[in-house]
């Protein structure tokens, strides 16, 4: 194991570090400008003792560091306090928003992976034949078409013109309630095979096919455009020339040493992207009716709920960090220059 | 060397290729493993949970199953089954779910909280009739201030306890020693007295509807007194009840319970067997074809609901695009359902501050809005213009009271006041962002006032900062904005709420004209107070109220929504099953689901 344990703690102390700098700052933003959360709170029609009460009840009335205090203290027992829109534990909220999200930016990733390296080598090593210039123009094209764009066309062209896939929802009701099926981690795909539950998890896969391709092209472009870059550029060095000249089989070359070497800056930029992807999705989650973490945010950000609001950022401030690291030890895994 | 590099190369493409292909042949396996058993599982029913045969008078052509995995309630009663499938209806709502408290809920909640929750009556404001809910019959005595209410004897909660007066008496005595919500409906009550167990009295301390409070759609439904065991509470005040609720549970009397509770994504409410009114002949709100599960989804985009309903994915649209909807009139696929509701957009008039504090200034501006183009671009004629602030078909809305569009007037009176050449200082509109119908109302509105040569600036702001603005007008009204435009809708329906509101000198919060006018004051709450006594006077007394208001211009009603709702034709009754005074309420109980 090239990673220490050393390193591991370090980066841990890191990770709460940033996580109070992120929750502390974007606090005192919430509350220097104004917004009146009083008035939110207090619901559509208050009378002025609601609006007082609420005051009271929010802490308004205290300066904002008493108001800080205030809320590090119910943040550190898990109280992320309750959103000011919908009323609701906004952790709970958003945990349970969470599973929905990384199932689909997870699928998403597994396809834009195994799609865009495979092709980005493929591409890299067709260099400038007909098959390199396909593989860009769809990789160019999924990297910078838009995302709520493609959702919609993809939505209209396989389930209202085909009628093949379904265009919304994470999975029929209907199959839900038939067969009792109690989700477990909240990950369905992941809970219909634990259970058992074939109906459901068929169910779900369906639903998840629309989405998740339309999420895949921002990584598989990505990835395929990365793979095909650093590939060319390992293919050119003295290394690689030098071990195809000592007569190294081709295939042991190209798998064993150019790919190894081009995967390393891939995935450290795709694990960037994956925590960018998590609130990226919000688009494909609005328009596929995907109940996850990233509609949640943009819901909270439109109305000033800023529980919401903080406890998204803070979450995704974790995600970035946490991703990081792992990148970092695979990075280390996959090269042994790397020592952590 | 050349040649063996090419050879090593296409080897490792053929590879590639091969894996490429590998993947889409397990994504088209996987995709036709998930087209072939998907129908064939919801045809056959494996429902999890036994049931045992029972008779249901009402449930004959549809049999129903009920396979409760309800967290809140294990049902003791015998549940009727059959094989079959249970009838599915999915409503979509374009906002998130509230609280799931029925004493404080004051929001998005109300929506499903009327299948699972009674009230004492519902009241049909269309045709100004209460129906029965939980009472069976009711009579005020001395003029008003003491009302008695039957209760009907074969009423069960969901959890078995039979609906008697105590837990009538201690659900309102929570909502009101909580105050939050709409606990202010219940104002007027001093007392309430338990008579035996089917009768309770409330003892006011003014005159006043209580019929009409007791069919509020927020603050007044009735729960099991239970609730404080379950959720190991003190007493019914205790925080725990709430969070009881909160935690998805319901402990309702209706037709529906509570089974699934996922604010932000989905809430489920399956059919109670055991409700009396599937078994009460001609019950209005009972139909024999109710859907076994109501689901409610959130699906906060209208363009998305519009397709969804077309595709048949959900059933009942809230919103759809209005642009749409005379295209949808003609589809085959669907239904369209147009109905009054009570939600009205005013123009708020800043009358403290010059030059708007002169009358004739007020109505040369009422003179300059052009209503039916107002009616027609911001809604796409999905609205009445408005005549008076009480809403089109509801009681004590009158017909002639809309303002004439006529510019020649409009510049008659504005010279009279003194302004022959329009006023010389910008004013300032605000409207609370994000609405696109407010939004367009205001362009309207600036483009007509210009030609009498008044400049309008529209702004804008979030309704908290709008409000808020509005509400300092009381102390520094030259601070203030000049006209505001916002939506009003009665907590329960009576015209007092839209007048004392926005109008009473009383009313800081809501009267943001900062219109004071003693004797408006007192026509009101004389009116309010006859409601109950003698109905033909109040109407009267608000009539004269409305006048007052038409000449002095403290506000312009510019139009009464129209609520539409798109639904697939399977779904019968939808009409019956929309009442404005519960709004954005689909009465499951009452739809007739054919096939």
């Amino acid at each position: 194991m090239p990673v220490s344990r050393e390193y591991i703690v370090k980066r841990l102390i890191l990770l709460v570090v940033v996580v109070f700098g992120v929750l502390i700052i974007t606090f005192i933003i919430t509350r220097v400008i104004p917004a009146h959360p009083e008035l939110l709170w207090a619901g559509a029609h208050p009378t002025e003792e609601q609006i007082e009460k609420a005051r009271e009840q929010l802490h308004l009335n205290d300066p904002i560091y008493i108001q800080l205090l205030y809320y590090l203290r119910d943040f550190l027992v898990g109280d992320w306090g309750v959103s000011w829109r919908t009323r609701q534990p906004v952790l709970s909220d958003i945990l349970s928003a969470l599973p929905a999200t990384l199932e689909l930016v997870t699928t998403a990733f597994i396809i834009a992976i195994a799609l865009g390296i495979p092709l980005g080598a493929l591409a890299a090593l067709k260099r400038n034949t007909w098959v390199d210039h396909v593989i860009r123009i769809v990789s160019v094209l999924g990297a910078s078409v838009p995302v709520f764009w493609l959702a919609l066309i993809f939505q209209l062209v396989f389930s209202s013109w085909l009628g093949i896939l379904p265009g919304a929802k994470r999975v029929d009701e209907f199959i839900v309630l038939e067969t009792g099926f109690k989700p477990i981690t909240g990950f369905i795909l992941l809970d219909s095979l634990l259970e058992g539950n074939f109906a459901v998890f068929v169910n779900a896969l369906h639903h998840i096919i629309l989405p998740a391709i339309v999420l895949a092209f921002y990584p598989f472009g990505l990835s395929a455009r990365m793979t095909r870059a650093i590939m060319t550029e390992v293919l050119n060095e003295l290394y690689t020339r030098s071990a195809l000249a000592w007569g190294l089989p081709r295939r042991v070359v190209i798998y064993k040493y150019a790919l190894k070497n081009t995967l390393a800056p891939v995935i450290a930029s795709l694990g960037l992207s994956f925590g960018y992807t998590i609130i990226g999705a919000f688009m494909v989650e609005l328009i596929f009716v995907w109940p996850g973490i990233g509609l949640y945010a943009a819901m909270a950000l439109l109305s000033y709920d800023y529980p919401a609001i903080i406890g998204s950022i803070v979450l995704v401030a974790i995600f970035y960090t946490v991703i990081n690291m792992i990148v970092d030890i695979i990075h280390a895994i996959i090269d042994p220059r790397v020592k952590l | 060397m050349r040649r063996t590099s090419v050879k090593g190369l296409s080897k490792t493409a053929g590879i590639v290729i091969a894996v490429i292909i590998i993947i889409i042949i397990v994504a088209i396996g996987a995709y036709y493993a998930a087209q072939k058993p998907a129908p064939a599982t919801t045809t056959t029913s494996p429902s999890p949970t036994t049931s045992s045969p029972s008779p249901s008078p009402t449930t004959t052509s549809s049999p129903t199953t009920t396979s409760s995995p309800s967290p809140t309630t294990s049902s003791p009663s015998p549940t009727t089954t059959a094989p079959g499938k249970k009838t599915l209806v999915i409503y979509a709502s374009l906002s998130e779910m509230t609280s799931a408290d029925p004493s404080t809920e004051f929001s998005n909640s109300i929506l499903w909280m009327p299948l699972v929750y009674e009230p004492l009556l519902w009241y049909d404001p269309l045709q100004d009739k209460f129906i029965p809910g939980l009472a069976v019959s009711w009579e005020s005595s001395n003029n008003g201030t003491v009302w008695t209410f039957h209760l009907r004897k074969n009423a069960v909660f969901h959890d078995g306890t039979p609906v008697t007066a105590e837990a009538v008496k201690e659900s309102i005595e929570r909502t009101i020693a909580l105050g939050q919500g709409a606990a202010f409906i219940w104002d007027p009550v001093d007392h309430i007295e338990v008579v035996d167990n089917y009768t309770i009295k409330f003892y006011l301390k003014y005159p006043a509807a209580l019929d009409k409070i007791a069919a509020s759609s927020y603050g007044a439904w009735i729960f099991s007194p239970k609730v404080v065991e379950y959720a190991g509470a003190k007493n019914l005040t205790d925080p725990k009840v709430a969070d009881w609720f909160n935690a998805g549970h319901d402990a309702g009397s209706g037709p529906y319970k509570l089974v699934k509770w996922d604010p932000e994504n989905e809430v489920i409410l399956e059919k109670n067997p055991d409700w009396w009114g599937w078994k009460e002949p001609n019950y209005p709100l009972a139909s024999p074809n109710a859907p076994d599960v109501f689901v409610v989804k959130i699906v906060k985009d209208s363009v998305t609901q519009e397709r969804l309903v077309l595709s048949g994915d959900i059933h009942i649209a809230e919103y759809v695009p209005l642009e749409d909807v005379d295209n949808l009139k003609h589809n085959p696929k669907v239904q369209v359902v147009i109905k009054p509701s009570f939600q009205n957009l005013l123009m708020l008039i800043n009358t403290k501050k010059p030059p708007l504090d002169n009358v004739l200034v007020r109505r040369a501006i009422a003179h300059a809005i052009p209503y039916e183009d107002i009616v027609k671009i911001a809604r796409n004629g999905l609205a009445q213009v408005a005549s008076g602030p009480i809403p089109h078909g509801m009681w004590g809305h009158f017909d002639n009271l809309t303002y004439e569009y006529n510019l020649t007037l409009a510049k008659q009176l504005l010279a009279q006041a003194g302004f022959p050449n329009g006023i010389n200082r910008t004013l300032l509109l605000t409207y609370t962002a994000g609405d696109i119908y407010e939004k367009r109302t205001a362009e309207v509105i600036k483009a007509s006032l210009a030609k009498i040569g008044i400049n309008v600036e529209i702004r804008p702001m979030s309704w908290e900062e709008q409000w808020s603005l509005a509400k300092s007008g009381w102390e520094n009204p030259e601070a203030a904005q000049d006209l505001f435009i916002f939506y009003w809708w009665p907590t329960y329906i009576t015209p007092f709420d839209f007048l004392y509101n926005m109008f009473s000198s009383e009313s800081k919060l809501f009267n943001l004209c900062y219109y004071e006018n003693p004797q408006f004051d007192k026509l009101i709450e004389k009116a309010v107070t006859l409601e109950a006594t003698d109905r033909a006077k109040a109407l009267r007394l608000y009539y004269q109220a409305q006048k007052i208001l038409y000449d002095d211009v403290p506000a312009i009603p510019l139009w009464d929504m129209l609520d539409v709702r798109v639904a697939v034709k399977s779904i019968g009754n939808l009409d019956k099953a929309i009442n404005p005074a519960y709004p954005t309420v689909i009465f499951a109980q009452v739809l007739e689901v054919k096939g």
